[in-house]
């Protein structure tokens, strides 16, 4: 048998299972080769310094890249190429202690909604199980060397030994295929739902925020018009700092997002918020099925918000006025940014991050509630399909109920789409 | 006036002139036939020959001298020993012989990993360990720590894919390696053994210097001498009539000399196909070639010995090539045909 390889690394098929990502292949590669993690910068020569394991490359590579090609189609973005950046943890590592022992971490472990490993249905972590340190989902020197924990310097699993090459025949479970057919359904549906043609849905990029970039290039032209007024504020800034603004890819008119704006920005306080959001949402148009995961549900709400997608039911006789200091009640965030340094541009740019980090926390929470209900009734699922699943009759049965309202979902199974309010609680 | 049946139309009809489906070897005769038409007298024959073995390099042809060394190495490989060499001299055709034994190893033992290198002298061990990389066609980035690394997880992920635990290292032109390269080797094939648990059958290939090798590992590092170069035999072109008369039934022999794949075309058959048909095989040439090289030997004073690969093959080709105008059921060689071609094969330059 000669030695097997892959464009000139030390390389068998069989290290390769359906449904592995890119952590524990790369892992492998690197114990396999005695090569360091460097060596895969090249990857993407946009990423010098480390590599995005969602994403792995900004674009396909060519056919002939046997070892980028490899990486490439087992990333998430590959699997889901639209709503990877909704769905998935960016930061952290999350995996099944067991799959890692035998050098195996599955892409899909990193969607935010699959909480439990689909092969063993244990917990996923995200921390070393032994310092208990926090281990980032990225591959560069920090992160990835042999499997080990940065910070204590132990092994993951046994993918790190040598010995270890033996045993990396990795699992092949039929959950995967399930799972990758559960993703497809998604993306099949983020076309009902129109996601794909927003104007600022932009494709993921390396700094972990492509549709917030999108949003805050349109503010960098706004830069002297005065849409809120001149209330100080000081939340969220460096949140929103932490994003790249040079860029310039957006494609919303300044106009139409003028008119967003006014339209996003209520008369009232936002300790009032809720009951502002119960009228607003009469018209907010969700995907009624139920894999449709919580951020994907924020996305929704906060483009419906930005975006029009939706015409907005407007009390008569408002008018644009904004109360800024109840954002920082509505976040329970509070950060000690100088007020001498607060400027207009900083304010929009917080109030936008603002009801995105809303948005996201409407649909968690809408999302965690239904799970906390759903213990009550019977016992919790073990395999994440059926939780998924278990979403929709869950919605159901709150109709009518008295509790909040978030959105009108889109009853498919309908011959025609008629409109259904479903009141979601999440407070 | 006889009306078709509503349901059946006319072309459900059968025609009278189809006939039922043959049998699938019928069908494979007849595409082997038309094969061997389209090779031996078609339009294609022109490119055909332009792509036949005869004319590329190297030409594989099994000789004696390869079996016999073939069936050593298959013997220290199934009993594990730690190494065997050859010896043989200059264009005896040691590397087109190394390549096929290692393609029939392969064949023969899928349980064992194979790797061939080409050896060259190395000034350091980082410089050695890239070079052993760059023959197995693996990335040699790193510190020469980490080449190592890469070529022992290199060896193991072969005997895993392998389902064994036994590698076959063949070193060609193994003269160049001095006691440096193999004190690396020999630690390499001793981690392998002690931590790893595989063990490692070398097979050193090269020309006559390596018994000057062994002879002075002999002397001075004993335990190269028994691991590496112990067992050093001679490998041998074309010595006497009988080896060359294996060497030219291999020409006769489908087996392993046929071209195109599947048409069951000879080489011989393919250059000279009627004579061929009648019963003419380049075995029964063996005598005429013989005393034409014994004639070119005595030319320029010299008595015919071991015969290189190079020469012999060279002179047969030469021989298939001119006869083929003169292709017919009643060929006949004369002498001068074989003198003719062993001159073209550059032979007596050679013996100078």
């Amino acid at each position: 048998m000669p030695i097997p390889s892959l464009s000139g690394l030390v390389w068998r098929s069989a290290w390769a299972s359906y449904g592995e990502g890119p952590y524990s292949l790369i892992a492998k590669m690197i114990v396999s080769n005695s090569i360091d993690i460097s060596y895969f910068f090249r990857l993407d020569y946009h990423q010098r310094t480390g590599i995005n394991l969602i994403t792995v490359t900004s674009e396909p590579p060519n056919a002939g890249d046997l070892w980028r090609n490899l990486f490439w189609s087992s990333s998430l973005a590959m699997r889901c190429p639209t709503l990877h950046p909704h769905i998935s943890e960016y930061l952290r590592l999350r995996y099944c202690p067991l799959c890692i022992d035998l050098g195996f971490h599955a892409a899909v472990s990193q969607i935010s909604a699959i909480t439990e490993c689909p092969i063993h249905q244990c917990r996923l972590i995200s921390n070393c199980k032994h310092c208990d340190r926090r281990i980032g989902y990225r591959a560069d020197r920090d992160s990835i060397p042999g499997f080990l924990c940065p910070k204590c310097g132990m092994s993951l699993g046994l993918i790190g030994r040598r010995d270890s090459l033996k045993i990396w025949e990795s699992p092949m479970h039929p959950s995967f295929r399930e799972i990758d057919a559960w993703l497809e359904k998604i993306e099949s549906e983020l076309d009902f739902i129109n996601l794909k043609n927003w104007s600022t849905c932009k494709p993921y990029d390396s700094y972990g925020g492509g549709q917030q970039i999108a949003v805050m290039n349109i503010l960098q032209k706004l830069e002297n018009i005065n849409i809120i007024g001149t209330a100080a504020i000081d939340v969220l800034i460096s949140k929103v700092l932490l994003i790249d603004l040079k860029r310039d890819d957006f494609e919303m008119g300044i106009d139409e997002y003028i008119f967003i704006m006014s339209e996003l920005l209520p008369p009232v306080d936002w300790k009032y918020y809720w009951r502002y959001f119960d009228d607003l949402s009469t018209t907010i148009s969700i995907s009624m099925y139920a894999e449709v995961p919580p951020h994907v549900h924020a996305i929704i709400i906060w483009r419906t918000q930005f975006e029009k997608m939706t015409p907005f039911r407007q009390p008569r006789g408002t008018l644009p006025h904004f109360v800024p200091s109840s954002v920082t009640s509505l976040m329970e965030t509070t950060f000690g940014y100088s007020r001498s340094r607060t400027t207009s541009r900083f304010l929009r740019r917080a109030v936008l991050h603002a009801a995105w980090t809303a948005s996201v926390r409407i649909a968690e929470n809408w999302h965690r509630l239904i799970l906390l209900n759903s213990r009550g009734i019977e016992k919790p699922r073990c395999f994440w399909t059926e939780t998924i699943n278990s979403w929709l009759p869950l919605l159901s049965r709150w109709c009518g109920c008295g509790v909040t309202p978030i959105g009108i979902v889109f009853d498919r199974s309908e011959s025609e789409r008629s409109e259904t309010a479903i009141r979601f609680f999440f407070a | 006036m006889s009306q078709a049946h509503p349901v059946m139309r006319s072309n459900d009809l059968p025609s009278p002139d189809e006939s039922p489906p043959l049998p699938a070897h019928s069908a494979a005769l007849l595409i082997r036939e038309a094969l061997r038409s389209e090779c031996l007298y078609g339009q294609e024959r022109a490119a055909y020959l332009a792509n036949h073995p005869l004319n590329q390099r190297p030409v594989r042809i099994l000789t004696n001298s390869i079996k016999i060394a073939y069936l050593c190495i298959l013997e220290d490989i199934k009993f594990k020993r730690p190494g065997s060499a050859f010896a043989a001299d200059f264009r005896i055709g040691k590397s087109t012989a190394l390549l096929m034994i290692k393609q029939k190893l392969i064949d023969q033992m899928p349980e064992v990993g194979f790797g061939l290198i080409s050896a060259k002298e190395a000034i350091t061990a980082r410089v050695f360990w890239g070079d052993v990389l760059i023959a197995f066609g693996l990335d040699i980035s790193g510190t020469g720590q980490d080449r190592q690394n890469r070529v022992r997880n290199a060896i193991i992920t072969a005997c895993i894919e392998a389902g064994g635990k036994h590698f076959c290292l063949l070193i060609d032109e193994a003269q160049n390696w001095s006691e440096t390269e193999y004190t690396l080797l020999r630690d390499l094939t001793n981690q392998l053994r002690e931590q790893d648990g595989y063990s490692v059958t070398t097979v050193a290939w090269g020309d006559m210097r390596l018994e000057e090798i062994s002879a002075k590992f002999r002397g001075t590092r004993k335990d190269l001498w028994a691991r590496f170069l112990m067992s050093l035999k001679k490998f041998y072109g074309i010595r006497d009539l009988a080896d060359l008369r294996f060497f030219l039934a291999e020409y006769d022999n489908p087996r392993r000399c046929e071209y195109p794949s599947g048409s069951g075309l000879t080489y011989s058959e393919f250059f000279l196909p009627m004579a061929f048909s009648k019963g003419w095989r380049l075995e029964r040439e063996a005598a005429h070639l013989w005393d034409a090289l014994d004639r070119a030997a005595t030319k320029v004073n010299r008595k015919i010995g071991e015969t290189g690969m190079q020469w012999v093959g060279e002179a047969v080709t030469r021989f298939l090539t001119l006869k083929m105008t003169d292709d017919s059921s009643v060929l006949s060689s004369v002498p001068k045909d074989w003198d003719v071609a062993v001159e073209h094969s550059g032979y007596t330059s050679s013996l100078v």
